[in-house]
């Protein structure tokens, strides 16, 4: 099993680079340097950006500051979407870094939640894992576990610590051994809401021709014949779903 | 959406990792990694670097202008240049640490190469480890298989002590039924004879038997030289030592010559009895009357007479008894009756092997030679030996009565006469060579050796008076009932006739094709008429010549299993008897 | 160029039937239907026009909310509900249907357990929790469960 171990830790430390430049409409004091940081694929962006706003905000006046959000080629990134998503969904075949933009204002309400605290974070985050085991376990596992059980999810993503989250996520991905595997698998799929509007029934006749999308998690690509039950186990984010994004295929 | 449908019931837990899937989900994870993040690992964290520290610098320039000092051209000069050369130094850092890249990457192709070995010699000490295991595997086998075949071995060795043990036991058993069946006999016979004497006292006593009234000497003596064949004379016969016996007692009227040996016995006994020192007076000898033998033809009676080897036999003077010795130890005694041997009576005594047997001319007494190195004498009446006469150096191989004495020769080369009265050896006669035979005449006694001698000896002086060379080792002799004529056997498988009177040979040796002497102590006949010779042969038949033609009269197969020990005749020229090694014996006759 | 999001927990084959069209509803139709609190039993919060209604109601679930603690009930608890709603305008609508203080917060719940995503659509929630042909929403002003 150290090859499933391994899996997991290479889920867990995927990290992507980017480069988070200030919106040139932002009022600044100064010209605002650029900032670079390795983004965990599996983490939130509004939890890991906290040296990024501090940076910026040296340069711009407080007065001017409202909430940050990010933006990429004119799309608002949902911070409640793992960083992963974000990236493997909208630039998954960009030049790295990734580029983001910065915004202080205008706060595009529609489109994206608030997110005024790591706080909020987490309650999605554990309100993630518990739709999670509705569906593996009818929520018998997360209600049987206490409050510092839940904590120790938490920390264990906020802090980065593998072992810490793990020790803990292991409850979460058992099953009764009578069982083949969890009663649903959770999962969300993501595609890009654009010129494409085909049914993804077409990714399987497509094959044999030419490939006209990517179904893409943790931007790899499985093989077909990768067992479902497997890929929840091993390939869910730590909110416990399994993220599918389907994109188009480079047109190189 | 492949991947999704894929099998649900294939789980991550126990999937192998071989599994492609899971191989492909790591390498892809791995390449990912490569491509996004460790590319630009350093470069971020480099970058993070250089943005600390140009802040550092914006906030010395910002806290310049807060101290209201302008910043001088030089300054920003120099912090420009302190700057390039940063960039410069980071530049040079990132050439090194692509240098190191490299090395590690070589060093990686070295270890992978090296690890491509280990597998080799890994593959090759598996290889090797398994083949030692079979050979392991077959030594075991082997192993194995002598334990097995080592414990069967010890399981048969038990067994067989066990079996040992039994079989002794079994045999120490036996011996001891054997000595109690021995004692037994004897107080049998002891007791018998007790009842014997006194029944016969009683008859005695009661009986008054007129026996001293009629000599019939005379007439008997006239009756038996008519009796006698016109080729001798009796003149002829009162020339020759061999004189008429003087009968002390004449056996009552009967004109008969054989005398009924109940009738003799008990006349016999009641001298005895009568006169205690009966043994000191000179035994009664009945006349030698020379009966014309008959060519024995046909066997009579076929018998196992004995349980081992027989080595001689003999017939009484009155052709009544015959009496055998063998190899074990006894002398048996068979009443020959209507052409049949009936067993009498058997003598016991001797420790080893008996070598020669002869009845005294009363037919009383038994004489046989012995390998304990002794001569053994018998009264029929007791199975007991009476005398036991030692002081050959070696086995006994004659004995012989010699009127009131007893002649005996031994292995040991020498030749005895023993008084009988005092059972003590009175002469000695060193011959120096293995005497095989001695034969005993009115005044002499002749021996045959192995030296190829045939002596005559003086039985007064006990010197060798004359001496005769023969063909070979001499195994026996006989005389004829006129003791004229000495038949000698020699161990080049011929029969010689001697002429006693003139001591030379007569005529040329008895051969016959076949016959073969079969033994150092073959004992050979010859009639009582001395008109024919028989010996035995190894071949087990027995060979009879013409004495007068010189030819072989006759050849008695098929009787013999064995090679034939010793062949006698008896007095009466009726029977002849010869017996093998096998223990049997044979009594024949013409008819 | 919005990221459509599909979530279902079905095995594949269930969540495939429509899950994949875009849809983009203005939010604004809710507000609407809240001015008006006291119909029928069962509201429909956006009135399909009578011609299409066949088409219409495939795309409408049972929804029946439920008040926790102290926050006022609603008198009509079933509520037909377009699947492409989001749990976000549902909340929208509660609060301006119970008149709250626009500071006040409201916190709707599945299975008494877990608070959705508040982009995430009814349609979804029904098809993975739904039961008795109907989705059942707990609302509450403050944090009630986790």
């Amino acid at each position: 099993m150290a090859d499933d171990k391994d899996v997991l830790r290479d889920v867990w430390f995927g990290r992507i680079p980017a480069c988070f430049t200030l919106n040139q409409d932002e009022e600044t004091e100064r010209e605002a340097e650029p900032y670079y940081l390795l983004l965990p694929r599996v983490s939130y962006l509004t939890l890991v950006t906290d040296k990024v706003k501090k940076h910026f905000l040296r340069v711009m006046r407080a007065e001017d500051v409202g909430e940050m959000w990010f933006e990429y080629e004119g799309t608002p990134l949902k911070w409640h979407y793992p960083i992963g998503v974000l990236f493997d969904l909208h630039a998954s075949n960009s030049i790295l870094p990734w580029s983001i933009t910065v915004h202080f204002k205008n706060f595009p309400g529609q489109d994206l939640l608030h997110c005024m605290s790591s706080s909020v974070v987490e309650a999605h985050f554990m309100s993630s894992i518990k739709e999670a085991d509705a569906l593996k376990h009818k929520s018998q596992v997360v209600n049987d576990m206490q409050k510092k059980d839940h904590k120790q999810l938490w920390m264990g993503l906020q802090n980065d610590k593998f072992e810490q989250f793990w020790a803990m996520n292991r409850k979460l991905m058992e099953y009764p051994t009578e069982e083949a595997g969890f009663r649903y698998i959770p999962f969300r799929i993501y595609q890009v809401n654009g010129t494409h509007t085909s049914t993804p029934l077409i990714l399987e006749s497509s094959q044999g021709t030419e490939k006209r999308y990517q179904v893409v998690i943790h931007g790899i690509e499985p093989l077909m014949e990768t067992p479902l039950q497997w890929l929840s186990e091993h390939l869910s984010h730590p909110d416990n779903f399994l993220h599918i994004c389907v994109v188009p295929a480079p047109s190189d | 959406m492949k991947p999704l449908g894929g099998p649900k019931d294939s789980r991550g837990g126990t999937a192998t990792d071989g599994d492609p899937w899971k191989a492909h989900v790591l390498l892809q994870l791995r390449r990912r990694d490569r491509e996004q993040c460790r590319r630009f690992r350093d470069l971020v964290c480099a970058y993070s670097g250089l943005l600390d520290k140009s802040g550092a610098t914006d906030w010395i320039l910002a806290s310049g202008r807060r101290g209201a000092v302008s910043p001088s051209r030089a300054q920003l000069k120099k912090a420009a240049g302190e700057l390039a050369y940063q960039v410069v130094e980071r530049q040079q850092q990132m050439k090194m640490q692509d240098d190191v890249l490299e090395e590690q990457r070589d060093r990686l192709l070295q270890d992978e190469r090296r690890l491509a070995g280990a597998r080799d010699l890994r593959l090759q000490l598996r290889l090797r480890a398994e083949r030692l295991g079979e050979r392991n595997g077959r030594l075991k086998a082997e192993y194995d298989a002598l334990m097995e075949r080592q414990g069967r071995a010890e399981r048969r060795l038990r067994e067989e002590k066990l079996r040992g043990s039994g079989l002794l036991e079994d045999v120490m058993a036996l011996k001891r039924q054997a000595a109690a069946r021995l004692n037994q006999r004897n107080h049998r016979r002891s007791r018998a004879q007790d009842v014997n004497l006194q029944k016969e006292l009683q008859t005695a006593a009661t009986s008054q038997v007129n026996v001293d009234s009629s000599l019939g000497g005379a007439r008997w003596r006239c009756l038996a030289l008519k009796k006698k064949p016109a080729e001798k004379s009796p003149a002829e016969i009162q020339a020759d030592f061999l004189l008429l016996p003087f009968l002390r007692s004449a056996p009552a009227s009967h004109v008969s010559p054989r005398i009924p040996a109940s009738i003799r016995d008990l006349f016999e006994r009641r001298r005895g009895r009568s006169r205690p020192a009966a043994e000191e007076e000179e035994p009664a000898r009945p006349v030698r009357v020379p009966a014309a033998a008959r060519v024995p033809g046909r066997a009579l009676h076929v018998l196992e007479a004995h349980e081992q080897g027989v080595n001689a036999a003999a017939f009484c003077p009155s052709s009544a008894l015959l009496a055998s010795a063998g190899t074990d130890r006894v002398v048996k005694v068979w009443q020959v009756r209507a052409g049949a041997l009936r067993h009498q009576t058997t003598l016991d005594g001797s420790t080893e092997g008996l070598t020669c047997v002869q009845f005294d001319p009363t037919g009383h007494r038994i004489l046989a030679g012995s390998y304990d190195k002794s001569a053994l004498l018998w009264c029929l009446d007791r199975p007991v030996a009476k005398l036991t006469l030692t002081g050959h150096g070696r086995k006994v191989t004659a004995a012989r009565f010699s009127r009131h004495q007893v002649v005996t020769g031994s292995a040991d080369g020498t030749v005895r006469m023993w008084d009988l009265q005092r059972a003590a050896c009175v002469h000695l006669a060193q011959a120096s060579s293995f005497c095989s035979d001695v034969v005993c005449s009115e005044n002499v006694a002749i021996s045959g050796h192995f030296d190829r001698k045939i002596r005559l000896w003086d039985t007064r002086l006990s010197s060798c008076v004359r001496c005769l060379s023969a063909q070979g080792k001499v195994t026996s002799l006989d005389l004829s009932a006129d003791g004229r004529h000495l038949l000698s056997c020699c161990r080049d498988d011929g029969l010689q006739l001697l002429d006693v009177r003139r001591w030379s040979h007569r005529g040329a040796a008895f051969r016959a094709e076949g016959f073969k002497c079969a033994s150092d102590s073959t004992k050979v006949a010859i009639s009582p008429d001395a008109c024919f010779v028989a010996a035995g042969s190894a071949d087990g038949a027995v060979y009879v010549w013409n004495v007068s033609a010189g030819n072989l009269e006759a050849r008695l197969a098929d009787n013999h299993s064995a090679s034939v020990s010793a062949v006698c005749w008896s007095s009466s020229g009726e029977y002849a008897a010869s017996v093998d090694k096998k223990g049997r014996a044979v009594l024949w006759s013409d008819l | 160029m919005n990221p459509k999001e599909v979530e279902t927990g079905r095995r594949i084959a269930s969540s495939r039937s429509g899950g994949w069209q875009p849809k983009v509803r203005p939010s604004t139709k809710m507000s609407d239907n809240a001015e008006s609190p006291n119909e029928p039993q069962k509201e429909e919060l956006h009135s399909p026009p009578e011609e299409s209604m066949a088409n219409e109601e495939k795309k409408k679930i049972d929804v029946l909310l439920k008040a926790v603690g102290d926050t006022p009930i609603m008198k009509t608890k079933k509520w037909a509900v377009d699947r492409s709603r989001t749990v976000q305008s549902l909340s929208q609508f509660i609060s301006r249907f119970l008149k709250l203080d626009a500071n006040e917060q409201l916190f709707i719940y599945v299975n008494q357990s877990f608070a959705p995503s508040p982009d995430q659509e009814v349609g979804v929630l029904f098809d993975c929790f739904g039961s008795d042909s109907k989705l059942v929403l707990h609302y509450c002003k403050s944090q009630a469960w986790g």
